[in-house]
């Protein structure tokens, strides 16, 4: 028994001790980000800027302290896992997958990184399909766990559908375009990159968020609980850096190159163009929540707890803490900057 | 006990290096003050200024890695003649694919993974006991080349054909036999997670078995297997009809993680080993049976109780054993029977398993000058607990989009208990194998594994002179 006594204890000591390579006591040795790429390892949005102008790297690089990027295939469930799995501590996704690990997790919402997500649903260009109703029976692809779902099921619940009505197949979304442009389905929901379907003649829309505004998306930047409660005064000091960095790319005079760098995700520039057509930035990358994106996600996690894609519920104020965003704001006299939106979308005083 | 120090002064030499890295972390200096400090309206000022030189000094270089300079975007609109020009790229790309499609691919009928494992190891012991299977020297082990695939993708219901084809080593000829040889189909719909899937499987495979047996090479921390897999036979794959799916499953689409209450295996089996020399077809004429059931704790991804399972397996067939009387040696058939009931607790990153094993055997024993049939009952228990530094099994963080060959550098310390009793009517007989592991994961399908086992004898209750073995392996795919 003292032996195995002793080979438990040796387990120990190594476990310990490698554990504690992890991060020291006053501060993380490297900060590890979660985010989803579009057809390149490049995060776009605010993260996108934040990426390329290595504002984060430089931020802490007098700190020792380095900045890891990880830029999953696995989109929204990919970035919960790591969070459950204590491999990330920023992460920034959709607003259903944030919903889903804040009901199952621990994380905070710092600040919003995307507004006014669009989604579309598009149909064979051949199809006879021109109703949502039409597409009863029809294979549908969707990609479960992401914001894409959260759009599916408020679209089949807005028409007095069930899901069931429907044959939704979960594709990601590069097998979701491929099982398209195979024509093995009829329908897929896309977001931006819709402009593409529709130049190559490769799809068409039968609905989407330009019609129906309220079923947009929205992204949040989210910490783990524990990394915040750690480092309170490095994870103010990214929320500063993560303003900045959406600060420049709301600018008017640095539109053209925002969307350059955002193109550097794999999607054209064109297609940024189109879709953020007569759409200011500022709109898209204010991190301030505001009544329109607040009563979005709100919205989001009640409609989740009614359908049952989460268990537990929880208000948005147990999730969000402003007390980060709320200091950067101030430091940088950007209190006043972004035009908040009231409950429709429509500008308000802020 | 000298031979013991190597793995010790390893094991030492990882404790030491990381107390150096943590004292070396200690010196960076101390973080930022609690006590915030307000930038004046000049700082912030030139903060703004200097991230809008920065902004406009930045351009559009995908793949470029932080803290590198890039260059600026040419955002002119494009011309006539500059999209001639990509669509001449383009036809240049196009006809160089296609020449190498044409000379240097190759070609399959019906979608192919081509996919192979090898391990090389050294391993050097101080005992006579050879159960632990370590001789001194370097040793290959076990060598598999495959073929897996798709016959025919149901876009519909998702009820796909799909094939495995793949020859191995024999473990001690090294002549290469056939593995795993099957067709496998989806008879439920498979597109819904949310519903119960079945399957059927026909051809030579794995025996669903327990834990140690049904087990991946590539997923067990050890390098030998569990005494009992071998000695009960249970770890080799036979030819055979297999029914198995699940009931009741939770699906968490947050983590894309699905577990279902309920997992059965029947299977229906020669029950005469792998396909080899003379053994192409069933020689006893008899077909064995196998059932396993599991359940699994029907929780969402985030709940510690995800990866525990509880298990039960048996197998009934029969077994020809020749009993010779008056010197005329006649061929008798016997029940060959195993049982065995297991729990696992799979988890990041922490996991256990325990497992118990039980067979019969026939045997032929004198009774009063007459060989006449019996049986032989033995038994096994083993135990393996784990512990994961890094993201080597956490599925979704290793799926990344990077222009590099990253791969999370993990490691596994382990330790393991196994025990056999190969006569449970003589319980004071047994050998027990004592594993303290290591496992570094360094790269996407490559894992050096160190292994130190004590084996321990026992006759009678008189304990043998401990064997001493160290064993360390590469065991490598693609």
């Amino acid at each position: 028994m003292r032996k195995i006594a002793s080979v438990f204890l040796l387990i120990g000591i190594i476990t310990t001790l490698i554990s504690g390579t992890a991060q020291s006591a006053d501060k993380p040795t490297v900060i590890r980000i979660g985010c989803t790429g579009s057809n390149r390892p490049i995060p776009g949005n605010a993260f996108g800027i934040l990426y390329q102008l290595h504002l984060l790297e430089e931020e802490f690089k007098k700190d020792g302290i380095k900045v890891e990027w990880n830029v999953f295939k696995g989109a929204g469930p990919a970035s919960n896992e790591a969070l459950a799995n204590n491999a990330v501590d920023f992460v920034t996704f959709g607003d259903l997958p944030s919903i889903i690990g804040r009901a199952q997790g621990k994380i905070k919402l710092l600040a919003i990184h995307e507004t006014r997500r669009s989604a579309y649903t598009i149909v064979q260009p051949e199809s006879k399909a021109k109703t949502i109703a039409d597409l009863k029976g029809k294979k549908w692809g969707v990609a479960y766990g992401t914001s894409g779902h959260l759009y599916f099921s408020k679209l089949v619940d807005k028409f007095g559908f069930k899901e069931s009505d429907f044959k939704p197949i979960n594709f990601s979304s590069g097998d979701g375009k491929a099982a398209f442009l195979a024509k093995e389905i009829e329908a897929l929901n896309v977001g931006s990159e819709v402009v593409d379907y529709l130049a190559l003649n490769q799809g068409k829309v039968i609905y989407g968020t330009d019609r129906a505004p309220e079923l947009k998306g929205t992204a949040g930047l989210v910490v783990t609980e524990a990394f915040a409660k750690k480092y309170p005064e490095i994870t103010y000091r990214f929320v500063k850096t993560f303003v900045r960095a959406a600060k420049l790319g709301s600018e008017p005079a640095n539109r053209e190159k925002t969307l350059s760098l955002w193109a550097a995700t794999g999607t054209p520039l064109s297609t940024y163009k189109k879709e953020y057509a007569n759409i200011p930035l500022a709109l898209i990358l204010d991190p301030i929540p505001d009544e329109y994106t607040i009563s979005h996600l709100k919205d989001g996690i009640k409609f989740s707890k009614e359908k049952g894609i989460i268990r537990k519920a929880f208000t948005f104020e147990e999730w969000y803490d402003g007390s980060y965003l709320n200091r950067a704001l101030k430091e940088l006299k950007l209190e006043k900057y972004w035009p908040a939106s009231d409950i429709n979308g429509k500008p308000t005083p802020r | 006990m000298n031979k013991i120090n190597p793995i010790i002064l390893v094991l030492g030499s990882l404790v030491f290096s990381n107390a150096n890295l943590q004292a070396a972390e200690t010196k960076v200096p101390a973080p930022h003050s609690a006590v915030t400090i307000q930038p004046t309206d000049e700082e912030n000022k030139a903060e703004n200024q200097s991230d809008q030189n920065l902004f406009d000094s930045t351009g559009l270089t995908p793949g470029s890695t932080p803290g590198t300079k890039t260059t600026t975007v040419d955002t002119e609109p494009v011309t006539h003649a500059d999209l001639e020009g990509v669509q001449t790229q383009i036809n240049i790309l196009q006809e160089q694919w296609q020449r190498k499609l044409d000379k240097g691919t190759v070609l399959s009928t019906r979608n192919a993974n081509l996919s192979g494992s090898f391990t090389v190891n050294y391993g050097f012991n101080n005992g006579n006991i050879t159960s632990a299977g370590v001789n001194d020297g370097f040793k290959a082990g076990i060598t598999s080349l495959g073929f897996k695939g798709n016959l025919h993708r149901d876009y519909e219901a998702g009820k796909n054909i799909d094939y495995a084809f793949t020859i191995g080593s024999d473990k001690t000829t090294f002549n290469l036999l056939p593995s795993d040889l099957y067709l496998s189909y989806q008879i439920l719909p498979s597109l819904d997670p949310d519903k119960p899937y079945l399957y059927v499987t026909v051809g030579q495979q794995k025996k669903p078995f327990g834990l140690e047996a049904t087990t991946s090479d590539d997923k067990k921390p050890t390098v030998t297997v569990a005494q009992f897999a071998s000695t009960m036979k249970l770890n080799e794959r036979d030819l055979g009809l297999l029914i198995h799916g699940d009931l009741f499953p939770v699906n968490d689409y947050g983590f894309k993680y699905r577990v279902p209450l309920i997992e059965y295996n029947f299977m229906v089996l020669n029950g005469n080993g792998p396909i080899g020399t003379g053994n192409l077809a069933n020689v006893d004429n008899t077909e064995d049976l196998l059932g396993r059931f599991v359940l699994n704790a029907p929780v969402e991804y985030n709940n510690p109780l995800r990866g525990l399972s509880v298990g039960t397996s048996f197998y009934h067939g029969q077994k020809t054993t020749s009993i010779t009387n008056n010197n005329v040696a006649v061929a008798s058939k016997g029940d060959r029977n195993r049982f065995g009931a297991d729990i696992a607790y799979v988890n990041t990153p922490i996991g256990f398993t325990y497992e118990y094993a039980q067979a019969k055997d026939p045997v032929a024993i004198t009774v009063n000058k007459t060989n006449v049939l019996s049986a032989t009952k033995s038994d096994s228990q083993t135990f393996t607990l784990f512990y994961n530094f890094g993201e080597q099994f956490v599925k979704g963080f290793v799926q990344q989009d990077r222009y590099d060959d990253w791969w999370p550098t993990s490691y596994q310390p382990f330790f393991r208990i196994d025990r056999l009793t190969p006569d449970t009517s003589l319980r004071s007989t047994h050998t027990d194998v004592y594993t303290l592991g290591f496992n570094w994961f360094f790269a996407e399908t490559t894992k050096l594994q160190i292994n130190y086992n004590r084996t321990l004898s026992y006759v009678n209750n008189n304990k043998s002179s401990p064997d001493n073995a160290v064993v360390a392996q590469f065991q490598f795919g693609f």
